[in-house]
């Protein structure tokens, strides 16, 4: 009870509300600029994070993703442009009833099921995740390098487009994590003589080349850069949403649910959550064939879900250490930054800090009920903001940020670097989310590798002879091998048919 | 730019041939079979694996696509110069920001990525100005971060 009075405390202190509030202005402005991810916003708060305390730090980023996936719906219901990834699943919907001047409406039951799925979350994350913590502490280096290899095996599979390809980003992630000095036998590895090399390829640069950068250059490519005209509108934000909620308590819960328990799974985020709760909410739906047409139970099953999945997916990343998506990974990289190690023990010796982050969770989705009606209100002139005008100022953001980070142009450097190389990924086929995550992960995979290889003295059953890793480790091991007996199978079934 | 599955495996084959020869050459732990090396060795094996994959996939596929496709913007004169823009300004900043300072460049790369992107002459110049003075008194003044002053370092603030 302690605990959650000081974490109260720690949330209410002006300075954090007053970065929750900014953050989530900003997250509401990016997530609403169509191409502008809720991703991209976390990389370029990052930066600024920099500057602050743990807590400011990630209540700052858990505020501004929280806005941004909301946000996203607003240029799906005015302009068919789904502002992230995670508002796809039922653009169509809105922007049926945008046409049919009801805007405010649509996306009114977006804020709605948002707030209720990301409370819901939020709730869960809270009650679950010091329980899963109190498992976890009968984890050694093992049962760690399992979850690691379970949660980047999981980024591969899930990513879209082809496995090989998913599988190659991650060790191209991997291997740049292996960059500089190696921590377990203190030498340098691929610096070639470079001191900025020395400490490694540090991951905000990084990770602001690949998101930031990649857009940038996408822009630039692109033939015109006209935003289209929205549709007028009759309805209000707030009208009739009570009747809403109880109509579509249903699909309110199970989409909460749902987006919780796939924000939880390694590798799958906001995007898929939406969809998944979409497709159940069509299924169990007693007029299916209006679902595409305009229809507020997919926009609130799939509303809810994806705002819920944004707590599901700090369950692994704060109680394992293992981020579910490329946001967690980022923050998983500030909490590192500032000292502070995921894990189950940021439950015993940071519990205050850890119950705030929850905290954060309840303030940022309450803060939205509020903040999304003026965002909705105001949209109209934050989609027509020209991307022409936007675009170079954010790449001189970028470059600043990256700069930031080691007070030197390594920075800019990097950034650039790692920009081409996550653009010609993009390009041709190769997702960039994993060789985030093996750039975030990889030297905890590589210490929990090493320390269990000379523990065992390079003995292979070291990794299965305790029940918990050998667990894991088969069922990782039956992640890889699935796509291979299920290709069998098919053949065999194929043979069997042609042979009758 | 789309470059076709089998030039890309050649490149990581290659690229993951290197990796593998230089981390076989890092030093081991003392009393352990392993070192350094190993964590890189794996990736590169992992890599030369799946880049064969990739270019066995294409070259049983029909139609064989084209080595390389540049795209569209090949073409287009204008977004060329676009794209240039982000890179060259981008890669100006390593040589030039301690002799020129960020001022300077960073106004110079905005205004020429504005006027490539046809927003008129005025506005350019406005979003340029206050954009990079706005970011620099935020991270110099409040962040503390020492970003040059470079030519304009007689009127520092």
């Amino acid at each position: 009870m302690d605990h959650i009075f000081n974490a109260l405390m720690m949330v209410a202190d002006p300075a954090v509300l007053g970065i929750i509030l900014g953050a989530s202005v900003f997250g509401l402005f990016i997530g609403a600029i169509p191409g502008l991810s809720a991703t991209m916003a976390t990389a370029l708060l990052v930066p600024l994070t920099f500057f602050m305390d743990p807590l400011p730090a990630i209540a700052a980023i858990v505020s501004a993703v929280a806005m941004a996936i909301f946000a996203g719906d607003i240029p799906g219901a005015m302009l068919r442009i789904p502002g992230t990834p995670a508002s796809a699943a039922y653009v169509d919907d809105a922007y049926q009833m945008t046409s049919r001047g009801q805007a405010e409406r649509a996306l009114g039951i977006g804020l709605v099921s948002s707030v209720f799925g990301g409370i819901v979350g939020a709730i869960i994350l809270t009650t679950c995740a010091p329980y899963l913590a109190e498992f976890a502490f009968q984890f050694s280096t093992v049962e760690y390098f399992w979850l690691a290899v379970l949660g980047l095996s999981c980024s591969v599979i899930i990513s879209r487009g082809s496995p090989v390809k998913g599988l190659i980003a991650l060790l191209i992630g991997l291997f740049i994590s292996t960059i500089g000095i190696d921590v377990t036998a203190g030498f340098p590895r691929f610096t070639y003589g470079s001191v900025d090399l020395m400490g490694g390829v540090s991951f905000i640069p990084a990770m602001i080349g690949m998101f930031a950068m990649t857009e940038i250059l996408r822009f630039a490519m692109a033939a015109s850069h006209d935003t289209s005209s929205v549709p007028k509108s009759n309805s209000t934000v707030y009208g009739g949403q009570w009747k809403m909620v109880r109509e579509n308590k249903g699909n309110l819960a199970s989409g909460s649910l749902i987006g919780t328990v796939i924000g939880i799974l390694p590798g799958a985020g906001s995007d898929i959550a939406a969809w998944v709760a979409y497709a159940v909410a069509k299924k169990f739906s007693r007029t299916p064939e209006k679902f595409g047409t305009g229809h507020p139970e997919g926009l609130a099953a799939a509303g809810a879900a994806n705002n819920a999945s944004l707590s599901g997916v700090w369950i692994p990343a704060l109680v394992f250490g293992i981020p579910g998506d490329s946001i967690t990974a980022i923050a998983i990289g500030v909490l590192f930054m500032k000292g502070i190690t995921p894990g189950p023990m940021v439950f015993v010796q940071q519990a205050d800090l850890t119950y705030a982050i929850f905290m954060t969770f309840f303030v940022a989705n309450l803060l939205l009920l509020v903040l999304g009606y003026f965002a909705i209100r105001g949209a109209r002139f934050v989609v027509r903001t020209p991307a022409k005008l936007l675009m170079p100022v954010i790449l001189l953001f970028c470059m600043v940020g990256s700069f930031a980070i080691t007070n030197s142009v390594f920075g800019i450097a990097v950034m650039l670097a790692l920009g081409i190389i996550g653009f010609l990924m993009e390009e041709n086929g190769f997702p960039i989310a994993p060789t985030i995550l093996g750039i975030v992960i990889g030297p905890m995979l590589e210490d929990n590798f090493m320390a269990t290889m000379i523990k065992s003295d390079g003995s292979i059953v070291g990794f299965f002879d305790r029940p918990v890793a050998g667990t894991l480790g088969a069922f990782t091991v039956l992640i890889w091998t699935l796509p291979l007996i299920m290709l069998l199978v098919r053949r065999l079934t194929r043979q069997s048919k042609v042979g009758a | 730019m789309k470059i076709s599955d089998r030039l890309m495996g050649c490149f990581l084959l290659l690229f993951a041939t290197a990796v593998l020869i230089q981390a076989s050459s890092f030093p081991t732990i003392p009393g352990q079979s392993i070192g350094s090396g190993l964590l890189p060795s794996i990736v590169a094996v992992g890599l030369m694996i799946c880049a064969l994959i990739l270019i066995a996939k294409d070259l049983m596929g029909t139609p064989r696509p084209k080595l390389i496709e540049a795209g569209a913007w090949i073409t287009d004169p204008r977004r060329i110069l676009r794209v240039a823009i982000v890179l060259l300004g981008t890669a100006s900043f390593i040589p030039f920001l301690d002799v020129i300072g960020f001022p300077v460049l960073s106004i110079a790369v905005l205004l020429a990525f504005l006027l490539a992107l046809r927003v008129n002459v005025m506005t350019s110049v406005l979003v340029s100005v206050a954009a990079s003075l706005a970011i620099h008194t935020l991270f110099s003044k409040v962040f503390l971060v020492p970003l040059p002053w470079g030519l304009l370092q007689s009127i520092a603030w």
